[in-house]
């Protein structure tokens, strides 16, 4: 590749940080929980049952979660969100999609739970932790 | 884990524990503010509190700042990193990076060049220690560490030496990827391939440091035509040009393959433009760019050099290339070999030779003051030093004519003196 770009292009490049974040940024508004979910086992490949039974959910009130028939709190959010082992931001998407306050890193206890995330924990580890720092468990 | 846990919800508390004094940047993406440690207690008469500070925060979404985590390990393990800022705190919170860095005092390279005005000294003495700094990110990390934004407002000279700043966009070179994931950086300074082609790696850093020495011999911005046109300009002298040209070629596998062979390069170019000291001139003042800065003080005198013509032919020694050099070094080492040797049999056998009329002491004082140390001046004096010099920068390194004057009379004066007191206090 020899010829250099001309400046219009190098505007256009120059003007998003990255393609993919502004696409994403621009398809993620209107999704529901029950969309999201079922797009989050389709990209990892998981299977829905497995990740109830992780995340310590009665089966029914799993399912219900997962088709939209039943709103889950912000702990069962985040049972499932630990379940599926999401990224942060995934989870703080998960969260906004079932309607629940995103994580806070000012409140102690979400501040544990967000390092947990950051750092790949399982739910058991993560109740671990909150209670060795006397915070409420997640289950 | 749960130390770690510990450590990163004290981080967080101590979040609070600041107080803002300035806000150097602010966008979507990041902001960077000087901060200070509030006092503990304003009451107990110490109440100057820490700092100040640099603090960093860096939006998660991003995708910037992760090289100050790799920065923040490599410190936490004891790495000494010299030319990058110390960082006393990093942490994650649910939206931002947060790092704590210390607040480096000086001027950055865009002041100084306009204090001290562009010069073929200023470049040589900045570059030198611009490589070196560039060499520290490249090779202390594994995988390396692309700074991806060098430029001269991110090089900050003071008395200490050169520091780097900026670490922002950062990235860690990873092998079998096609291209970056995020395209950032400053038009001027960053290379093509910063813009999309494929991934940036050290010979990206390597183009910005092209663009940099430019800078600092013309202060002028580089731009697109200057690098087409090859940076024809009455300020740059051809061997450095040819560096400016190899350094930011279009195509990356054209460049400089690393810090060190671009170094040596420049080495071998500043040999050959004649007597410009390594390690001169630009000593800036301490004002800084900083609200918080110090008042500025006088700029203390620039060493003097020679004046240097922009056309002058390469100096005989610039000439020779490095592997003669290094064949030469083996000679001169090898020859010095036998003299020792010999040395050490006469000691030990004299026989009817020299030392015949010295006891054993004597010979040996004799020997180690002739053969060992005043030979080893003039060795030291006719050694092709020049790969040492562009490995160790941090040395001083004489000119030519001022080792000639040490050591040729270093290698009398040590015969002299060896030979009066082995013959005055140990002869037979």
């Amino acid at each position: 590749m020899n010829e250099p770009l001309t400046d219009e292009l190098l505007e256009e490049l120059l003007s998003s940080p990255s393609i993919e974040s502004f696409a994403d940024a621009q398809s993620f508004a209107s999704r529901t929980i029950s969309d999201y979910l079922q797009e989050l086992l389709v990209e990892k490949g998981l299977d829905r049952a497995a990740v109830i039974r992780e995340a310590n959910l009665n089966y029914t009130f799993g399912y219900q979660i997962f088709v939209g028939t039943r709103k889950a709190s912000r702990d069962k959010l985040l049972q499932i969100a630990f379940a599926m082992e999401l990224t942060l931001k995934e989870t703080e998407r998960l969260l906004q999609a079932g309607g629940a306050n995103k994580l806070y890193c000012k409140n102690r206890r979400d501040a544990i739970i967000i390092f947990c995330v950051d750092h790949h924990c399982s739910l058991q580890n993560t109740n671990e932790e909150l209670y060795r720092f006397g915070e409420e468990t997640i289950c | 884990m749960h130390e770690e846990l510990e450590a990163y919800l004290q981080s967080l508390s101590r979040d609070e524990s600041y107080d803002v004094e300035a806000i150097l940047k602010s966008n979507p993406l990041e902001t960077t503010e000087v901060v200070r440690l509030k006092a503990a207690s304003p009451d107990n008469g110490n109440s100057r509190a820490c700092g100040p500070y640099i603090r960093k925060r860096i939006s998660r979404e991003s995708g910037f700042g992760k090289a100050y985590k790799r920065i923040w390990d490599e410190q936490q393990s004891g790495k000494a990193l010299p030319h990058i800022p110390r960082l006393f705190d990093y942490y994650q919170t649910d939206t931002h990076h947060v790092v704590v860095m210390e607040y480096v005092e000086g001027e950055t390279l865009a002041d100084v060049v306009y204090r001290l005005d562009p010069s073929v000294e200023l470049a040589c003495d900045v570059f030198e220690k611009l490589c070196e700094a560039i060499a520290t990110l490249h090779t202390a990390f594994d995988p390396p560490l692309i700074h991806r934004d060098l430029k001269p407002s991110n090089i900050i000279l003071s008395n200490e030496g050169l520091t780097i700043i900026d670490f922002g966009i950062a990235r860690t070179f990873k092998s079998g990827v096609d291209r970056d994931t995020v395209h950032f950086g400053t038009r001027s300074y960053a290379p093509p391939e910063q813009f999309g082609y494929g991934q940036t790696s050290e010979r990206s850093d390597i183009y910005a440091m092209g663009m940099i020495l430019y800078y600092c011999l013309t202060e002028k911005t580089p731009d697109t035509a200057a690098r087409e046109s090859g940076f024809p300009d009455e300020a740059i002298p051809d061997p450095l040009r040819r560096i400016i040209v190899k350094a930011t070629a279009f195509d990356p596998a054209a460049r400089y393959a690393s810090v060190t062979e671009m170094q040596i390069d420049f080495e071998r170019a500043r040999l050959g433009l004649s007597n410009i000291p390594a390690g001169a001139t630009a000593q800036p003042d301490k004002k800084c760019v900083t609200p918080l800065a110090p008042p500025a003080m006088p700029p203390s005198a620039a060493s003097s050099t020679q004046p240097v013509s922009p056309t002058s032919r390469p100096s005989l020694l610039a000439r020779i290339p490095p592997g003669l050099g290094m064949a030469w070094n083996i000679l001169v080492l090898t020859a010095w070999l036998i003299f020792i040797i010999g040395t050490i049999v006469n000691i030990v056998d004299p026989g009817n030779g020299s030392f015949s009329n010295l006891s054993l002491v004597g010979r040996c004082i004799d020997g180690i003051g002739i053969f060992f140390v005043g030979m080893g001046f003039i060795v030291y004096l006719v050694l092709d030093k020049r790969s040492f010099r562009s490995r160790s920068p941090r040395f001083p390194h004489p000119p030519l004519w001022m080792e000639a004057v040490i050591c040729v009379p270093g290698f009398f004066l040590c015969g002299i003196v060896s030979t009066v007191i082995a013959e005055t206090f140990f002869g037979i």
